[in-house]
């Protein structure tokens, strides 16, 4: 019996370590730091971001992704909701986000601020992504669309504090 | 974008223009380029044009002032540097230990010549003569704290085989977002004109707040308070309170604190 059971812990803790190892190749988990996507993350808060999210089909409207962010001398990771995809039509007219000539309508957005931007068209392998948080977000509206190249994937759950754990 | 923030964008002063060009002439004379980069804003601290003038140059990044900047951060930009495939090293120019780090890696660059020239560029204020003073022992550049120290080219020899070139800091930060205005003036890479010195501190003890979730960085008024900074009838003279919670930042009062990280959201 007590050999059965060690077998069986054994065979857990491979699973344990098989399971770790995929996730470790698909999945990464970061910290959301700033404030440019609240409400939906918290400074502080984990996400896990799933890296082959995009290998089959491209991101969609409202998906929220991680991608690299290349500023004056170095390189960093952003976390944005993408907006507008290659061929949108995108304008802001006083904090309202046009897509196509038709009103966004974004219930993620709380914070709202009264920001302009004349149209801009999408380019192919482009995106054009925003902060839900409006007024303290640093996006397209600052440094244009990004390449779809420079995305590391998708978020898919908030992990950390298990109180705001959720898929999403 | 906010006037201030296009005040801040169009400072180029005359001097540097010149010197811009100078560099462009040195640095075909340098076998290697240091970048010197304030650690607490390595992002935005960083040299809009050096990709440009360092072209075909080996380039050594030094991160500045790691006694200011927060470990874990340090440890992940590093990280982020070394995915990369670009050199980079975190120093305190006050510490023997990282400079003698960086001192060994400057010895062994080998030279036809047999003397290696390295050239150390930066935004305002970065700590490039610092490097200079730690890497040559003795106080050989001047060094102070407040932007548009180092004025003209100068050669410095640490030993027969290495020379220093330390350069004003020219490349000036290419300021994109009012995070980015506020942080370059906190850790003093913007003249002291070019901005209001309170706005700044509130902007730091608001981000402290939200983004790192630290409520104990006291803001002006707490801090100009504790410090006796009152006029008379007890209000604070915001002014000279905001120019000492400046200096105390930058003296790490309230702690080592990273104005940015390889994250960012
Ligand atoms: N705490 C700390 N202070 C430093 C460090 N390196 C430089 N400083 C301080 O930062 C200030 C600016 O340093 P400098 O070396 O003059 O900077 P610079 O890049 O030569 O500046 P400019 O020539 O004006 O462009 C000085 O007051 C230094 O004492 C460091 O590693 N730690
Ligand atoms: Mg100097």
């Amino acid at each position: 019996m007590g050999k059965k059971l060690r077998g069986g812990i054994a065979l857990l803790a491979q699973l344990i370590v098989l399971l770790a190892l995929v996730a470790a190749f698909f999945m990464r988990i970061y910290p959301v730091l700033g404030p440019s996507m609240e409400p939906q993350f918290s400074s502080g808060e984990y996400v896990v971001i799933n890296t082959v999210a995009y290998r089959f089909a491209g991101p969609q409207h409202g998906d929220i992704v991680a991608f690299l962010h290349r500023s004056e001398g170095a390189e960093q990771t952003f976390i944005k909701r993408v907006i507008g995809l290659p061929g949108d039509r995108i304008s802001i007219e006083q904090g309202h986000v046009m897509v196509n000539g038709a009103p966004l309508q974004e219930p993620y957005v709380l914070h709202h601020d009264t920001q302009s931007m004349s149209q801009i068209i999408v380019a192919p392998g482009q995106l054009f992504v925003l902060g839900d948080n409006r007024p303290d977000s640093e996006d397209s509206r600052v440094f244009g669309p990004i390449a779809e190249s420079d995305i590391v994937g998708r978020a898919i759950a908030i992990v950390w504090p298990l109180s705001r754990a959720t898929r999403l | 974008m906010n006037e201030d923030l296009q005040r801040a964008v169009q400072w180029f002063p005359g001097h540097m223009v010149r010197t811009m060009r100078l560099l462009g002439e040195r640095i075909a004379l340098v076998d290697v380029v240091i970048d010197a980069i304030d650690a607490r804003v390595i992002a935005s601290g960083g040299n809009p044009m050096l990709d440009e003038l360092a072209a075909k140059r080996q380039r050594i990044t030094v991160f500045t002032r790691n006694d200011l900047a927060d470990p874990n951060v340090t440890a992940a930009w590093l990280e982020r540097f070394r995915e990369q495939g670009r050199s980079a090293y975190a120093i305190d120019a006050r510490d023997k230990r990282g400079i003698t780090l960086l001192a060994d890696l400057l010895n062994a660059i080998a030279t036809p010549r047999g003397t290696a020239r390295v050239m150390i560029v930066g935004i305002p204020n970065a700590g490039k003569s610092s490097i200079i003073n730690a890497l040559v022992k003795r106080t050989a550049a001047r060094a102070e704290n407040r932007a548009g120290v180092t004025r003209s080219l100068q050669w410095f020899r640490v030993n027969p085989k290495l020379e220093l070139l330390d350069t004003p800091g020219v490349l000036v930060p290419k300021i994109t977002t009012p995070q980015a205005q506020w942080k370059l003036a906190l850790v003093g890479a913007v003249p002291r004109e070019r901005y209001d010195p309170f706005e700044v501190c509130m902007r730091f003890a608001e981000w402290c707040a939200t983004t790192l979730g630290r409520s104990d960085v006291p803001d002006v008024e707490t801090f100009a308070r504790a410090r006796g900074l009152l006029r008379k009838g007890g209000h604070i003279d915001e002014h000279n309170a905001a120019l000492a919670y400046l200096t105390a930042f930058n003296e790490g009062t309230f702690g080592a604190i990273s104005l940015e990280h390889p994250l960012h959201a």
